[in-house]
């Protein structure tokens, strides 16, 4: 299926709730050095750059045209790529057709958000993405949109918050080991219990924070030597913009993700996700949708994702390590969210991961999510 | 070194056209009334009314008036403070809103419920629209679902 | 590249404002208008790309509702945030890459919802820039002056310029009729040399080698590129990244004389200095040569991000009639030129 892609080089800032050290450009500059530093390339062996960022929480227009300084786009073909929560992850879907096409050979993708430049809040900005007449004066950001998906699994098998409450525990443990990662201090299922419910029965210790940072990826159709990681299957699917048109009687929200990884899967040759994959970046928003992706991607059985992460399965440690980077619950800037799982997936095949690197890791998925449900997958392997 | 930021307060008016489709839906409300539009093609009768069959990209014909009752599928109830993008002040908290199944719609309908305590809501709920007394042709005409009663 | 071509082609008639249909619903009109055209049903379309700008739009990621009534639920789909024509380079590789048999491209643009000026001054720098009230009218502005200057010419060429492309709007049933005053806006263009914000869509369907059989109008070459940001960082009154970007174009199709070889060009020309500032980029010698935007180019309309795919659609439909073999469509993203991209379109039996 056109030229084999293979992702070579990956950087990324420390994240924070405030970057306030750097301009947006330096933010973005800080990712870009190090994935070239990393790629062993001069700025001169990337043929083209995707670049991402919701320009509505910055308040920047044309932001991408603003960073060009920063990104390394200046007198280069620069595309910009921006679906939402799945930015990162449609950054590096770009990326790779660039390359898979033969139209370039070697193509940057780069992700970044810098929220603190906005005093407004997230909420109020996902809020605009949905119908100004319909759905605006109920809907409250991502979190009720989650907590209606929420309220309909808990209802079907009766998940306790203690359950749940169990990803982000496991989270930041792994953010720990992690120098990139926003929220890396542990937290107990007391705690989560006791944080405040946002949008029940979500609560802030189950929801991701906001973040400033950015991620830089190097897809190439001409790896050079050393280890490297091999596009496997490239995927996605979203559904109906109205929340109301999601639902049709029983039709789960999970559906676009389980289609897409069936086509990813059955691109990368995957009849057993749980068994063959080694380690999972998946983009879970907050604890319950960790459960709920868990069980679209076919890592365990409909009702049984408590029972895997209360078990450990999903431990660095474990038979199918989840986000062994601390995952979205402890990093989450927005533009370049989805293209870090890309990036730290990349990093456990290359064995680059450092301190939060899964053994022997061969075989990695890293999802995206965002509005409209809208579903990214990619295999990332270290066979072609 | 003093780090100085530059503050800036774009403020971007919108003049959303709300189309053909929505205006009859908000002017059915006015009458109180309930509108969905039906597809020609395959029959799907989804609300609000759209010119585009979500389903099977038909044009969505058919205004049909639908009975102010349904079943509650989803909820929840939103407890925190956030910054309204349409009224530029923080959106009162608590409140409850779901997915209402209307009879006769294929799919749901996202509304504010009556009840501020999720505690006294449940799936499969049955609830009715209730309208306000004065109304204008705005969504807020349907003041929200209240529970029931059989 | 590897073959890619254009099955059909859709656009809506401009206008400056369309109270009857929402965004979602304009982009259906013209999707549904395609697939009328092509005789084509939804199913046939592997994959979606659309061009919006969310500022426009008033809407965070606003192609989410496009998406919807383009078709993509179910599909895998994108977005690119910028001019069409950028669109149509992702569009392109998601076929070449041979992931992908058939491919919709769907840009679209409500001027009418927004407030253009207003957007525009967003979309510079916030330190050094928006505080002295820059928008794309004053760089056009800026940009019409230092051409004038640069070449030694005085303004009654843009106001030539301005009467030719009426003239040919004049020819274009999709044209935004107005009225425009001869009136001064930005010294030193006048109201009817810069381009109308118009409420407008466009979609392109493309198709691999297989999928087409005989003769069609192919994708042949493509250039884009992304100058620098600050308007005091380059000339305006020169062409900027558009020269590079032509002749990447020119090199990947193959063609080695623009003059004799391209028979239509259309380019998004934001003011009347643009018309003739970007036939230069282009390597085109002053006279003679293409038909030179035979609709009007934006000047005629200029429905945002649909501007530049308009211009596709414009070059197809003339190709596809027989009014010549060779095209080049152009546009744009960002202001004075910032970003450019063109696409080579040939009229030539599958390779």
């Amino acid at each position: 299926m056109g030229d084999p892609v293979a992702i070579v080089g990956a950087g990324q800032t420390a994240h924070r709730s405030r970057r306030l050290d750097v301009s947006a450009p330096e933010l973005i500059d800080e990712a870009v050095q190090s994935a070239l530093l990393d790629a062993r390339l001069e700025p001169d062996g990337i043929d083209a750059v995707v670049v991402g960022n919701m320009e509505h929480f910055e308040g920047i227009h044309l932001s991408d045209l603003w960073a060009v300084e920063g990104t390394g786009g200046a007198g280069k073909p620069q595309l910009k790529v921006a679906t939402g929560g799945t930015t990162g992850s449609s950054l590096a879907q770009a990326a790779y057709y660039l390359v898979a096409s033969g139209f370039f050979r070697t193509v940057m993708a780069v992700g970044w958000e810098r929220l603190s430049d906005s005093e407004g809040e997230t909420t109020t900005g996902i809020v605009t993405a949905f119908d100004p007449i319909y759905e605006r004066p109920t809907l409250a950001g991502a979190v009720s949109g989650l907590a209606i998906m929420a309220c309909q699994y808990q209802t079907r098998y009766g998940t306790r918050a203690e359950d749940t409450a169990l990803v982000v525990v496991q989270a930041r443990e792994n953010a720990a080991r992690n120098p990139h990662a926003h929220l890396r201090k542990p937290v107990t299922v007391a705690e989560v219990l006791a944080s405040p419910v946002l949008s029940t029965p979500i609560r802030y210790l189950d929801m991701c924070p906001t973040s400033d940072g950015a991620c830089a990826v190097v897809f190439s159709s001409r790896p050079g030597a050393g280890r490297v990681v091999w596009v496997r299957g490239v995927s996605s699917r979203h559904n109906h913009t109205y929340i109301g048109d999601v639902t049709e009687g029983s039709v789960s929200y999970t559906h676009t993700l389980r289609l897409a990884a069936e086509d990813a899967y059955r691109q990368a040759g995957i009849a057993d996700p749980r068994r063959e994959l080694d380690v999972v970046e998946m983009y879970e928003p907050c604890t319950w949708a960790a459960f709920e992706w868990s069980e679209a991607l076919g890592l365990c059985g409909p009702g049984e994702a408590a029972r895997m992460w209360a078990e450990g399965a999903t431990r660095r440690d474990g038979d199918i390590p989840v986000n062994p980077s601390g995952g979205v619950l402890c990093t989450n800037p927005i533009g370049a969210t989805g293209l870090i799982r890309v990036a730290e997936a990349s990093m456990q095949v290359r064995g680059t991961a450092g301190e939060r690197q899964v053994d022997g890791a061969r075989l990695a998925l890293a999802t995206g999510f965002g509005g409209s449900f809208w579903s990214e997958v990619m295999v990332l392997g270290a066979e072609r | 070194m003093i780090e100085i930021a530059v503050r800036a307060t774009p403020e971007l008016r919108y003049r959303y056209a709300a189309g053909r489709y929505a205006s009859v839906f908000l002017h059915g409300l006015r009458d109180g009334r309930l509108l969905a539009s039906r597809c020609q093609r395959c029959a799907r009768t989804l609300v609000p009314p759209r010119l585009a069959c979500t389903g099977c990209f038909g044009r969505m014909d058919e205004i049909v008036t639908l009975p102010p009752r349904g079943v509650l599928l989803a909820f929840t109830q939103v407890a925190f403070p956030f910054l309204d993008p349409f009224t530029g002040i923080p959106r009162p908290v608590p409140y409850c809103y779901g997915m209402v199944k209307l009879e006769g719609a294929d799919n749901t309908f996202q509304y504010f419920l009556s009840e501020k305590d999720p505690g006294r809501l449940r799936m499969g709920q049955p609830v009715r629209a209730v309208f306000r007394e004065q109304r204008t042709g705005s969504l807020a005409d349907l003041l929200h679902f209240a529970p029931a009663e059989e | 590249m590897r073959p890619v071509a254009i099955v059909g082609v859709a656009q809506t008639r401009h206008a400056e404002r369309r109270d009857d249909v929402n965004y979602a619903e304009l982009a259906f009109e013209v999707v549904s208008d395609l697939l009328a055209r092509t005789g084509w049903s939804h199913d046939r379309i592997d994959t979606v790309i659309t061009a919006s700008s969310d500022f426009w739009d008033g809407r965070t990621i606003s192609d989410m509702a496009v998406q919807d009534t383009a078709g993509a639920a179910g599909k895998s789909a994108s977005k690119v945030s910028m001019d069409g024509t950028f669109a149509l380079v992702y569009a392109a590789a998601r076929i070449a890459s041979g992931a992908y048999r058939t491919c919709l491209v769907v840009a679209h643009a409500k001027a009418s919802e927004g407030h253009p000026r207003l957007i525009a001054n967003a979309a510079f720098d916030p330190i050094f820039q928006r505080p002295i009230g820059v928008d794309d009218h004053t760089a056009l502005g800026l940009q019409a002056r230092a051409f004038l200057d640069r070449r030694g010419l005085t303004p009654d060429v843009l106001a030539g310029a301005a009467a030719r492309s009426a003239a040919a709007s004049a020819t274009n049933p999709n044209a935004c009729r107005r009225q425009p005053a001869h009136v001064l806006v930005a010294d030193p263009l006048h109201e009817d040399e810069i381009a109308p914000d118009s409420d407008g869509a466009c979609a392109v369907l493309l198709a691999d080698a297989e999928t087409v059989r005989g003769e069609a109008v192919w994708l042949d070459g493509f250039g884009f590129a992304t100058d620098v940001h600050g308007l005091g960082d380059r000339d305006l009154g020169e062409p900027g990244v558009l020269p590079q970007v032509a002749r990447e174009a020119y090199r990947r199709a193959g063609v080695h004389d623009p003059d004799r070889e391209l028979d239509v060009v259309e380019v998004h020309d934001a003011s009347s200095a643009q018309t003739l500032l970007w036939r230069e980029g282009l390597g085109l010698s002053d006279a003679g040569g293409p038909a030179w935007n035979p609709s009007g180019g934006a000047m005629s309309a200029q429905p945002g991000f649909a501007t530049g795919l308009v211009r596709v659609a414009e070059v197809f439909e003339r190709l596809a009639r027989g009014e010549g073999k060779t095209g080049l469509a152009h546009g744009m993203t960002g202001f004075v030129g910032q970003a450019h991209c063109a696409w080579i379109l040939r009229r030539r039996a599958r390779a």
